[in-house]
């Protein structure tokens, strides 16, 4: 077990530096960052001193390593917009992107529970009907779209809900609805799935036919049986969630992680991308691994390779 | 065959017809626009849709800049479909050449491929597709590539595992045996065997694809500004919410329909090719 568990720390790490190293290597491709450091005034001869000084005339490798060394230490770089080091700068932004992630996560999974559960236990009935459309549909709307759509219902016309910013419960409904809307269409259709396996498994049969109320059979049987799947279901969200929150909080003006970080590509602020990106690569590393390990303490089935 | 399963199923009838539809539109852009789609008219200003309003000249209305939104979003299918295939081809092509090998060959490739599958899917796409983005320039042609790199992953994974139960079977190895080239043995037994999962995730991911560039588009990291495309659209659409809401509602249902078109006739293609996956 805990060899199991280091050796998936060890993996963790791997992707990590195996990230920094991509966006090292776009940053690299992507430009002269020492000509946008120095301004539009400066000289080619400015430029060359600022180059030597800030240690851009070595080798990429080189300049790589020496990135990594800081990065271990918990310096990321100088954002070129705010002149903060950005590790506080994003740090700073992420409670919110956390509590944005984390309503999202508990609509997406508390709402595809009975969906999926009622669409298995009604195989094929209206309700069955009903939940793989509303499935589908939710699947084929994009984000960005359906938070135009609910602030203009919601926010324009009936004027119930703020449509922008953040501050109170009310400011967290629309953008959290609008970042589930996908996950929770997925999630209910493999929780139907996974349900659907269950319930044809002989022990259901065996719990009906013993006479146990259909309610009784579901919670003490077939939920529990399944519960192992939804485990795997909310790992395989963060990700997303993470992903989508970047374009949620642009919708919303949402003042998180995802915002700073487009705000900085749009600013040119390449330290500041780089490390977001970074952070959120060990946000999602160390989240990822937490369910890794949950779901082996979960199903002693599980053979820690 | 297979038109007779998909005449039986009436949804993915209608998905295939609306996925020709928009190809035709996308085709037929210039005949089916009555002006340019980049073509500002400043007295016509946010003219709502005639389709309300009974204005005959423009159907769906106008933007801020008084340009005709029924050509953009004509103009904008090009974008999508446009973007959506070559993404799909350019991450199916690496894909399906890296599968092939790893499966075939293993051996060190097949090792290193593996760790580098491990590590893209343990990242959100879209976060890699903005950060590469980013640091590039807004492109058609980069947004491609960075989808296409985002998506080879799944491929990969597929061709490879079915590659290696195909390698040892009895007809992979009677062709070797009458003395076939790798090459031969890949091209005439293994890879017409592996077209269906590929057309299914094809299928698939280019209905991510479509939005994945989309998004990029409306964050305006996608195709430059100039190019009118539906998420581009709608980014405008969100500055004007309270005063034109008809230029969220063009780009939006043409964006949701096309996709959720997509995944039915994913869906149809499934059940039709691959019985056992449920």
């Amino acid at each position: 077990m805990i060899a199991y568990i280091l050796r998936r720390l060890l993996q963790s790490i791997v992707v990590i530096v195996g990230v920094s190293f991509v966006t090292f290597a776009l940053m690299y491709l992507s430009g002269d960052p020492v000509a946008v450091l120095a301004g539009d005034q400066a000289s080619r001869q400015e430029i060359e001193v600022l180059r030597r000084e800030l240690g851009f005339d070595r080798p990429w490798i080189v300049q790589y390593f020496s990135f990594l060394q800081h990065a271990v230490q918990g310096d990321l770089g100088t954002s070129l917009r705010y002149r903060q080091p950005v590790v506080p700068l994003i740090l700073e932004r992420l409670p919110a992107t956390a509590t944005l992630a984390a309503a999202a996560l508990v609509i997406a999974v508390g709402g595809a529970l009975p969906l999926g559960v009622t669409a298995a236990v009604k195989r094929g009935k209206w309700a069955d009907t009903a939940a793989i459309v509303l499935a589908l549909a939710g699947q084929s709307v994009p984000g960005f779209w359906l938070g135009i759509l609910l602030i203009y219902i919601f926010g324009v016309k009936l004027r119930v809900l703020p449509i922008s910013g953040t501050g109170t419960f009310r400011h967290l409904v629309l953008p959290a609805i609008t970042l589930s809307a996908y996950s929770l269409a997925r999630n209910s259709r493999l929780i139907r799935s996974a349900m659907l396996d269950v319930l044809n498994q002989d022990f259901i049969r065996t719990a009906r036919a013993k006479g146990l109320h259909p309610l009784a059979v579901l919670r003490r049987h077939a939920l529990r049986n399944s519960l192992l799947s939804f485990v795997t279901i909310v790992g395989l969200e963060l990700g997303f969630l993470l992903g989508g929150a970047l374009i949620t909080e642009m919708v919303f003006a949402w003042p998180g992680l995802g915002r700073l970080t487009i705000q900085a590509i749009y600013g040119k602020d390449v330290y500041l991308v780089q490390g977001a990106v970074i952070l959120m690569a060990i946000v999602f590393v160390v989240v990822n691994l937490a369910v890794d390990v949950t779901y082996s303490l979960l199903d002693p089935r599980v053979h820690y390779r | 065959m297979w038109l007779k399963t998909l005449m039986k199923r009436k949804a993915a009838l209608i998905a295939a017809i609306t996925v020709l539809g928009y190809v035709t539109i996308a085709l037929l852009a210039p005949a089916l626009s009555s002006r340019p789609p980049n073509e500002v008219n400043l007295l016509d200003r946010m003219k709502p849709p005639g389709i309300v309003s009974g204005d005959r000249q423009y159907a769906f209305g106008t933007d801020s800049l008084g340009r005709d939104v029924r050509s953009r979003v004509v103009y904008g299918s090009r974008v999508s479909l446009g973007v959506g295939l070559a993404a799909v081809v350019v991450a199916g092509c690496l894909g399906i050449s890296l599968g092939l090998v790893a499966g075939f060959r293993g051996g060190v490739l097949d090792n290193v491929l593996g760790r580098t599958m491990e590590i893209q899917l343990a990242f959100p796409t879209i976060l890699l597709a903005i950060a590469a983005v980013a640091f590039l320039r807004p492109s058609m042609v980069n947004v491609i590539i960075v989808l296409g790199a985002a998506g080879w992953v799944t491929y990969a994974r597929v061709v490879r595992a079915e590659t290696l139960g195909l390698r040892s079977r009895e007809f992979v190895e009677a062709a070797r045996a009458i003395g076939s080239s790798d090459a031969r043995i890949i091209f005439q037994h293994i890879l017409p065997n592996i077209i269906s999962p590929v057309l299914i995730i094809a299928t698939f991911s280019m209905a991510s694809a479509i939005i994945a560039e989309a998004s990029l588009s409306f964050l305006g990291l996608g195709v430059p500004p100039d190019v009118p495309s539906w998420g581009g659209m709608l980014a405008e659409a969100r500055e004007h919410i309270d005063d034109g809401w008809w230029l969220a509602t063009a780009p939006g249902i043409a964006i949701a329909t096309l996709v959720l078109a997509i995944n039915l006739l994913g869906d149809w293609l499934r059940d039709w090719l691959d019985p056992r996956i449920e």
